[in-house]
Order: C-alpha cells, then sequence, then structure tokens
C-alpha cells in the first residue's frame, strides 16, 4: 500500500513538469481526475503544493467582452497565464484572464458582459495539512453598455489517502443586455452540444422554442439584470491502492429580468451535475495509462414565469487514456471517451414529459504532446485528432509554454 | 551594493543575448529589458552590446501613415503608437571607448502617430498622408567611467510634389549608468502634405513631441521606470482647421526581475495615464489603466531560447470620451488579456529571433507549419 501510494506520488511529481489546458482536455478532461497540473489548481488549489513553481503561458486571443465563441476554456484557446513560486513552506501564485466557462456561456446567451480581466490570487501550504485557497475577482463597468461582477473562492486539501476541492461563487452579477441574432443561438448550440450537452440544449430552444425566444432573438434592454445564485463545485477523492473513487457535486444558476425581452422575462435557471466515478491508473516504464467510469446526473431547469422546462440526462462515461515519454524531449499523451450502456435524455415541459431517449453517438478520441526544452514545455493538442490529419497546417493547437522554475 | 550592480550587470548580460523587436514583442516590452534594439532610443546602449548587424525582417514600409500605425484623424484616440512590421536593418560598430552605427528603416513612432491616416489604408489623401519613407537612424555613444552617453539623430525626407511630400527630423539623447540610465526622444520636425496644388492642399504640421524615458534600478532586482511621452499636430486645409490633436501619456511602471537557468524571470505593475484632445472638434479621451505583467526568458538548450509573458489590466482601468463638447461616461476598458511568446535560436554569432505566431495572431493557439515564427529577425555579432 505505501509503495503504491509513494508510486502514485512519484507519479503525479513527474505529470506535474507538464501543465496546460490542452494537456488535461488530452487526457479526458474532468474524468481525468488522477492529474495534478497547473489548471487542476483551479479545482483544488492544494495541488499547487504537489508541483514545482512554474510560470505557465496559455496561448489565445483576447477574449471579446460578449464573446458568444467563449463557450468552454478547457477547449477554446483564450489567452491567459501566471505564475507560482515558493515562500518557505508556502507557494503564492498570481493569474490573468482565468475565467468561468459556465458564467461567460450563460451570460452571452443572455446578451451580458463576459468577465472581463479576471485576477486570481492563490496560496497553498504544506504543513500537517496539505491545503490551499484562492480568490478570484472581475468587475467592469461599461455603464449603458452594462457592467459585471465576478468573485469566488477555492478551497482543497490533499492527504495521502483522500483529496477535497472546492470552488464557491460569491457572486456574478451583469447588467444592460446587448443583441443577440437568432442565427447566433443556432450556431451556439451546435458547438455548445459537443462541450456542454445541457447548456446546448438551452441554447437550442432560446433559438426554436416558443417557449423561449422564437425565432425572434434577443433585443438590446440596458435595464436587463443578471443574477447569478448560489453556485459551487465539490470534489471529493479517496485512493485506494491503484484506484481512485471520486464524486462531485456542481450546482449553478442565475435569475434573469428584462422588460424588453418579455417573453424570456423572470427567468429562473438551476443546474446541478453529480458525478460519482472512479479512475486505475498503472506506471508501465516510462507511461502512465489509466482507466475509469462515471456515473452522471445532470438536470437543468428553466423557468419562465409559469413555463417550465427541465432537462435531464444520465450518462455513463467510460475513459481509457495514457500519457508516456516517447524520447527524453517528447511527452504523448491521448484519451477516448464514450458513454456505455447508460445514455439518456429526457426533456420535460411545464409537466408534459418527453420520451427518455438514448443520447447521440459520442465516441471522441483526444491527443496532445508535450514537448520538453529542460525545463521549458510546449504543450498542444493534437489538431487532427478530430479529422485523422496530422499534416503541416493541422499539428498542435491549444498550445501554451511553461516553465518549471 | 557591489553585489547588487554586479547581478545587475549579469542580468543585462543575460538578456541582451537576443536582439529584436521580436523579443521585445514576446517579452510585452517590459521596463527592465535590455536589447540591442536599445540603441534607437538609447544611443548611449551602443557601447554595451559589442558589434552587430540586425536584419528585422518584413514588408517594405507602408507609402501612408494608414498603412503603418498612425491613428491621426479628428477621433482622439489612446492607443500609443508602436513599431509597424516592416524591413529594418543595420549596425553597430565599437571603436575603442566609443560606438556609432546607422538604421535604414526605422519608424521613429512619434511621427506616423498623429499624420492623417485612414487605418489600413494606403491610398494617399486629405486624410491619409505619406509617412515618413525611408528613414535614416544615425548615433554615437561613448564612455566616460562608468557613464554613457549618446546621441542620435532620425531623418526621413520625401517630396512627390502632386503625389504628397512629408518630413521629419528626430533628436535623441541619452545617459546612463549599471543604475540608471536615461533617454530623451525629441520631435524637432514633422510636416505633411497631400500634394494638393493650390488652396486644397491639405497639410499636416507636427508640434513638439517627446518621449523622456528613465529607468533605476533597484536592490533585489527591483526597477522602477518613468516615461513621460506627449505628441501635437494639426491638419489644415487651406486655412480650415481639420483637427489639431494633443497627445500624452504619463506612466510609472515597477518590475521585479530574478535570475533563473540561463534567463530571467520578473513580474510587475505600471500605472498609466493617457490622454488624447482635438481642440478643433472639442473632443478628448483620456485613459487610466494599471497593466500586470508577468513573463520569462531563459535558454531552452545550447541553441534555443524561449519567452513568454502576460499582461493585463487589474483592478484600476477607466476610460472617459467627450465627443463635441458633450462628456461621455466613465467605463471600464476591455478585457484585454494578452498572452505573447518567442523564440531565439543561436548558431554561433548569428541570432535568429521570432514571435511564435501562435501565442495571439489570427491562427492563436495553433503550432504548425504555416504558424510558427513571425516577426523574425537575424542578428550576426561579430
Amino acid at each position: 500500500m505505501r509503495k503504491i501510494l509513494l508510486s502514485l506520488a512519484i507519479a503525479s511529481l513527474a505529470i506535474s513538469a507538464e501543465a496546460s489546458k490542452s494537456r488535461v482536455t488530452a487526457l479526458g478532461g474532468d474524468l481525468a481526475v488522477h492529474l495534478v497540473d497547473p489548471q487542476t489548481a483551479f479545482v483544488n488549489p492544494a495541488h499547487l503544493n504537489e508541483m514545482p513553481d512554474y510560470a505557465t503561458y496559455e496561448f489565445g486571443l483576447t477574449t471579446g467582452s460578449t464573446a458568444l465563441g467563449n463557450l468552454a476554456p478547457l477547449q477554446t484557446p483564450d489567452a491567459e497565464g501566471g505564475f507560482v513560486k515558493t515562500f518557505g513552506s508556502a507557494k503564492v501564485g498570481f493569474y490573468l484572464g482565468r475565467t468561468s466557462a459556465y458564467t461567460n456561456t450563460v451570460r452571452s446567451l443572455y446578451g451580458f458582459i463576459n468577465q472581463e480581466n479576471p485576477i486570481e490570487i492563490q496560496y497553498a501550504n504544506k504543513g500537517d495539512l496539505n491545503w490551499g485557497a484562492a480568490f478570484n475577482y472581475s468587475s467592469s463597468d461599461k455603464k449603458t453598455s452594462g457592467k459585471q461582477q465576478a468573485m469566488g473562492v477555492r478551497f482543497g486539501v490533499v492527504e495521502s489517502a483522500w483529496s477535497v476541492g472546492a470552488s464557491v461563487g460569491l457572486g456574478s452579477t451583469a447588467t444592460g443586455g446587448a443583441t443577440v441574432a437568432n442565427a447566433q443561438y443556432s450556431a451556439v448550440a451546435t458547438a455548445l452540444n459537443n462541450t456542454d450537452a445541457d447548456l446546448g440544449n438551452l441554447a437550442s430552444d432560446l433559438y426554436t422554442s416558443a417557449s423561449f425566444l422564437n425565432g425572434a432573438g434577443l433585443a438590446a434592454d440596458s435595464a436587463a439584470d443578471f443574477k447569478g445564485t448560489t453556485g459551487f463545485s465539490v470534489v471529493g477523492k479517496y485512493n485506494m491502492d491503484e484506484y481512485q473513487i471520486y464524486a462531485r457535486l456542481e450546482q449553478d444558476g442565475f435569475k434573469y429580468t428584462s422588460a424588453v425581452n418579455t417573453a424570456i422575462n423572470n427567468t429562473e435557471m438551476n443546474a446541478s451535475k453529480n458525478t460519482l466515478g472512479f479512475v486505475k491508473t498503472e506506471k508501465i516504464e516510462s507511461a502512465t495509462a489509466f482507466w475509469g467510469a462515471a456515473y452522471r446526473m445532470s438536470t437543468l431547469k428553466n423557468t419562465v414565469g409559469t413555463s417550465e422546462t427541465k432537462w435531464e440526462r444520465t450518462s455513463l462515461p467510460l475513459i481509457v487514456g495514457g500519457e508516456l515519454d516517447a524520447t527524453q524531449w517528447l511527452k504523448l499523451r491521448a484519451s477516448v471517451t464514450q458513454n456505455v450502456l447508460l445514455s439518456s435524455y429526457k426533456k420535460s415541459t411545464t409537466g408534459a414529459t418527453a420520451d427518455t431517449l438514448t443520447k447521440n453517438n459520442d465516441t471522441t478520441v483526444a491527443a496532445g504532446a508535450g514537448i520538453n526544452f529542460t525545463k521549458w514545455t510546449l504543450d498542444g493538442t493534437v489538431a487532427g485528432q478530430t479529422t485523422g490529419n496530422i499534416n503541416q497546417s493541422e499539428f498542435l493547437t491549444n498550445a501554451s509554454l511553461t516553465y518549471n522554475f | 551594493m557591489k553585489n547588487t550592480i554586479v547581478m545587475v550587470a549579469v542580468a543585462m548580460f543575460a538578456t541582451s543575448a537576443m536582439a529584436s523587436k521580436s523579443r521585445l514583442a514576446a517579452l510585452q516590452n517590459s521596463t527592465h529589458l535590455s536589447d540591442k534594439s536599445d540603441v534607437l532610443s538609447k544611443p548611449h546602449a551602443a557601447t554595451q552590446h559589442g558589434n552587430f548587424t540586425i536584419f528585422e525582417m518584413g514588408p517594405t514600409g507602408g507609402v501612408t501613415a494608414g498603412s503603418e500605425n498612425g491613428t491621426g484623424g479628428a477621433t482622439p484616440s489612446s492607443t500609443l503608437p508602436s513599431q509597424p512590421l516592416q524591413a529594418v536593418g543595420g549596425f553597430v560598430k565599437q571603436h575603442g571607448d566609443a560606438a556609432y552605427g546607422a538604421f535604414l528603416g526605422h519608424n521613429q513612432v512619434w511621427v506616423n502617430h498623429l499624420r492623417p491616416s485612414v487605418a489600413g489604408s494606403s491610398t494617399l489623401s486629405a486624410s491619409n498622408h505619406l509617412s515618413d519613407e525611408n528613414p535614416l537612424n544615425l548615433f554615437y555613444g561613448a564612455k566616460a567611467g562608468d557613464l554613457a552617453w549618446g546621441a542620435g539623430l532620425g531623418y526621413s525626407n520625401s517630396d512627390k510634389k502632386t503625389g504628397g511630400k512629408q518630413s521629419a527630423t528626430t533628436l535623441i539623447g541619452s545617459a546612463g549608468t549599471d543604475m540608471w540610465d536615461v533617454n530623451l526622444t525629441l520631435g524637432l520636425t514633422n510636416t505633411s502634405s497631400d500634394g494638393v496644388v493650390g488652396s486644397g492642399e491639405t497639410k499636416f504640421t507636427g508640434g513638439t513631441a517627446y518621449n523622456l524615458d528613465g529607468t533605476y534600478h533597484l536592490d533585489g532586482g527591483n526597477c522602477v521606470q518613468v516615461t513621460l511621452y506627449s505628441n501635437k499636430g494639426k491638419s489644415e486645409t487651406g486655412t480650415t482647421a481639420n483637427y489639431d490633436r494633443s497627445f500624452t501619456s504619463n506612466k510609472v511602471a515597477y518590475v521585479n526581475h530574478s535570475k533563473v537557468d540561463g534567463g530571467e524571470f520578473y513580474y510587475g505593475l505600471g500605472y498609466q495615464m493617457v490622454s488624447d484632445t482635438n481642440s478643433t472638434a472639442n473632443s478628448k479621451i483620456e485613459v487610466t489603466t494599471a497593466p500586470f505583467v508577468v513573463g520569462i526568458e531563459a535558454d531552452a538548450n545550447s541553441w534555443l531560447a524561449l519567452r513568454a509573458s502576460v499582461t493585463q489590466n487589474v483592478l484600476l482601468s477607466s476610460s472617459k470620451t467627450t465627443t463635441t463638447g458633450t462628456a461621455g461616461d466613465t467605463v471600464t476598458v476591455n478585457n484585454n488579456t494578452t498572452v505573447a511568446a518567442g523564440a531565439g535560436i543561436k548558431w554561433g554569432k548569428v541570432d535568429l529571433d521570432g514571435t511564435l505566431a501562435a501565442a495571439s495572431s489570427a491562427t492563436a493557439g495553433q503550432v504548425n507549419g504555416n504558424s510558427l515564427l513571425a516577426n523574425a529577425a537575424l542578428t550576426y555579432k561579430f
């Protein structure tokens, strides 16, 4: 048992030399709960204690203030970066540009300003208790063009046998909605169905449903108001030999009011996602292989006045992946995920329940590479992972540079 | 104290191995950087970098200010002028305690800043004058004990008659030691015309322009810089005033830099106030920002140096626009998180520098055969 824990710790340390959104994406996103990475420090800030000091830079464009394209930071290349340094037994980090995918997506759907120029201050300490905390903040005021504010805290503890990480929203508000053309909802709905099916369904209904905007799009309303409700995410993990068993609870929501867009005035949306799963990791020479499964239930309930629309989803995603040192300077990683056996979807509208349907085919392969230059790492996902092509124009994407001090 | 001076000197030497606009761009032009291209704004720095010749790759400079980085016109803009991507080359030669050099194609950014310009356009018109064409920069630096001083001259002149004409002269002076340096860029003349004969001619006349920059290195890798920039210019068609602009930017910045293996890591915070007024239209824009920067440059191996940085405004950030006498609201400046990265490849006495196109270009995030290095520059040290 002790050896296994030690080997897991060593594996984690080795992995921590890599660091990027692209790495997490290539290894299956939140299904790869065994990862310790600067990106996972946004799930559990105590992970900072497990990594060397670093400075990391995620390549990407500066995100527009009301960009409807900013749908999933794990996959969308937005500019962000920061550093973590050791001071005695503590780690202190400062990070620029990290936004919340959920917050930006729902705000965009309703025409509000995204999080702008967010900052995150991170702190972790390794004493009797291996813990970490972080605070993030974003605020902007464009007067008649709208204003927004968002802040939150994160806490985390990592012990040899277990860990807990929590993110809690301390408020997300926005006022002054811009126009959203109906065609944008169509495009966003398609994009979201590949990243967040629940919000994809919401976008789709905003696009066509008679209960929502019914093809009219969203009109500008300087008095429109968005208030986030209590949002949190808690991930608890227990290590049992080579298995890591975890539970993740996520909840978020908002209230929307607009005297102009009367069809969706007084919208209340609540979303929850609960996941119970495990991952088994195994060290094979210079590779770390893993596989796992999760049982996931999600609900998104959207109430407009007396009209209620609810999407309920159950799935059992299976993941198989691995990461290996192909050479001294090259690390390759890949994963495949797919729902198996359980995969259902049901939409209810004001009491009328539709059929429970099986979700669409969703087998997904993700792959990536990390190129090491002593203390530097250039990470990227293989651009051809969804086309099968690897050539000069489809090589690496979502690239980042990380320096380990 | 002696250790600090040595450390600063070592840090400056380490970072000066590379030299290019792309290097500075990849590091967000951070306050503390020492680079061979400094010789154009700090001629005394010519005594610090040895003999070298540099070739910045890029297209031939634009015909008009609009195809450069000019933001001239009646509408005030808070955008600071920056070096356009274009062909630039030059050399520095040491001669005992002195050094001299010449550069071709280097724009003095203040020249095109307020000249009539239509962004992206290369068509000559009353609102889009010639840029500074074929500019020549000469400079000389010398050491006097611990002190180095230098002077430089920038000049551009072209007369195409009805095809437009322009002229600009810049005088540069600087001095510094290991602990501090100061430089002054003084715009002496800046005129342009659309070449129309008679009373329909549109003329631009630049007013007093200067950039005063002072940097002081404190103990512990701390560095403070103050930059004061001012530029003025007016455009008239016959006796009718088109605009009369007055631009100022005052910035104070702090940077902490520390040595890492084969390079250095730095972070810092600035406070900048920018104001641009068009008195003809009674319009104005005032912007206050507090940009934070985190960057690093370090050797990846014996022949490759990598560099990356991220910057964005934090906490303080406001913009206020007054249009024809009507003041608008004070609003927050847009989201502006920007990542830049670059690489320097060393082959003996030759360095090839470039920005990683994946960092923030239109192909953001992509590293492939079509999008690798941009803004490339070759430097040869002899």
